[in-house]
């Protein structure tokens, strides 16, 4: 019999659909500065119930994961029938929020209503400063702060997602001091990605090589530690470290698969080459007869033997394919933004000789 | 062996290549079972009774009739302990 990582293995390595992600909106009750979603997009959205015949299809392909996401999937109109939909459906649900509406009524609606796996929380400060200078909404953190609290008092289940930023790096203790004081489980992201439209603006805050080379002397760290005291992770989360013999560089377009609200199909949400859409074939059709999906799962298979000469240190992320074709033109190639392997190599020395 | 049972209401299940990932979501994690009980498992999302699960399986696995019947028995039981299968009410009190 199998472990679950052997599964998610073989899901990259086989091309199993796993998971899938739901892009409801673009609309956003904050206005954060490296947002990649153009909002200046303007079609005609997936109804309720193109969303609902979505889904059923997902079921049958034995999706497991599903995340809702937006912009802020909680002002999608039709929220909390799609979220019910998804419950009923029998998917484990994430729901990646800013948390801002998360509370009263909404959080209760959540918990009994569309009773989710785990929130995802983005967080991007461990001060308000910070967070709020991000989101342009000021009392944005002091708020989010009080949703967890209500939240947690709910018992719905929460993880905090921090992008790395030029203006977050020098808190990254503290983020994670901050986490660990709410009960939360963090995950950063050390990629700031260009928009949807290849405007590479949010780039500009994109953290320095210094930046990351701290981040994953700090991730190291509480590994150890983790590891010293057998405490678990998310036990459905990313964890690729626990995945054995994967022969791709990431699961996009071989394992999951992101549609945004006009039915566009795209490997994943940094790798925004539309592949098909599901209002013109089905999701299983498209899946399995797609050659511009062959073509991505050829190339994160080559992205798995060339990424060593660009990526970041252990434990951090940085090189995505989908943004390589997206700046580059050339999923394999590196892209403007990305620090070479040799100055974080150089900069992580920096910070030991500081040390 | 009798009685009803109906998937836990805070279990999601999927069966993938003949096994069963179940996840509790409020223990938050992962258990991944067998094809037998893959099977028990989707037949219960089916509302089937614990007889009609037991015929089925009978008729699906390739092994002796009783054996097959105390195999599904004790994974519905083993189900039950771990939370992924509830008893339905009316058979809470025939018990």
């Amino acid at each position: 019999m199998s472990t679950f990582p052997e599964i998610t293995a073989r899901a990259w390595n086989e091309c199993r659909l796993l998971d899938a992600v739901l892009e409801l909106t673009h609309r956003c009750n904050f206005d954060c500065f490296f947002c990649y979603n153009d909002r200046a997009l303007q079609t005609w959205p997936l109804t309720y119930d193109e969303y609902s015949d979505l889904m059923e299809q997902l079921a049958d392909m034995a999706v497991l994961n599903l995340t809702l996401t937006g912009g802020e999937p909680l002002v999608h109109p039709d929220f909390f029938a799609i979220g019910a939909r998804v419950r009923d459906l029998g998917f484990v649900l994430r729901l990646k929020s800013n948390g801002h509406l998360l509370r009263g009524d909404v959080a209760r609606r959540l918990k009994d209503e569309v009773a989710p796996y785990q929130i995802e929380l983005s967080i991007h400060g461990a001060t308000a400063e910070i967070h709020d200078r991000q989101t342009q909404h000021p009392g944005s953190f002091n708020r989010l702060l009080k949703n967890i609290d209500e939240m947690s008092r709910l018992d719905l289940r929460m993880k905090l997602n921090c992008t790395l930023t030029a203006w977050n790096e020098g808190e990254v203790v503290e983020i994670f001091d901050l986490a660990d004081r709410l009960g939360l489980l963090l995950n950063f992201n050390a990629t700031v990605s260009p928009k949807d439209n290849g405007d590479t603006t949010p780039m500009s805050l994109a953290p320095t090589p210094e930046g990351i080379s701290r981040l994953a002397r700090v991730l190291g760290q509480r590994r150890e530690e983790a590891q010293r005291r057998e405490q678990g992770e998310d036990p459905l989360g990313d964890g690729k470290e626990k995945r054995p013999d994967v022969i791709r560089h990431c699961g996009a377009g071989a394992s999951s698969v992101t549609i945004d609200q006009w039915g566009n199909v795209m490997p994943c949400v940094q790798w925004r080459r539309v592949v098909g859409n599901v209002r013109e074939k089905p999701i299983a059709e498209i899946w399995s007869t797609s050659s511009d999906l062959e073509e991505v799962r050829t190339l994160t298979v080559e992205a798995k033997k060339v990424v060593p000469q660009f990526d970041g240190p252990e434990d951090v992320t940085i090189f995505c394919p989908g943004i390589a074709d997206l700046l580059a033109g050339d999923a394999l190639a590196s892209y403007p933004g990305l620090p070479s392997h040799e100055v974080l190599s150089s900069s992580d020395e920096d910070d030991a000789v500081d040390r | 062996m009798l009685g009803s049972f109906r998937i836990a209401s805070d279990v999601r299940y999927r069966v993938i290549d003949d096994e069963a990932v179940v996840v509790r979501q409020g223990e938050g994690d992962v258990l991944v079972f067998n094809q037998v009980a893959a099977r028990v498992i989707q037949l219960v999302g089916e509302g089937l009774t614990s007889q009609q699960i037991g015929d089925h399986a009978v008729d699906e696995f390739d092994a002796p009739e009783e054996r097959i019947r105390e195999d599904v028995a004790m994974f519905l039981e083993e189900l039950e302990n771990l939370n992924v299968v509830e008893r339905l009410p009316q058979d809470e009190k025939n018990a």
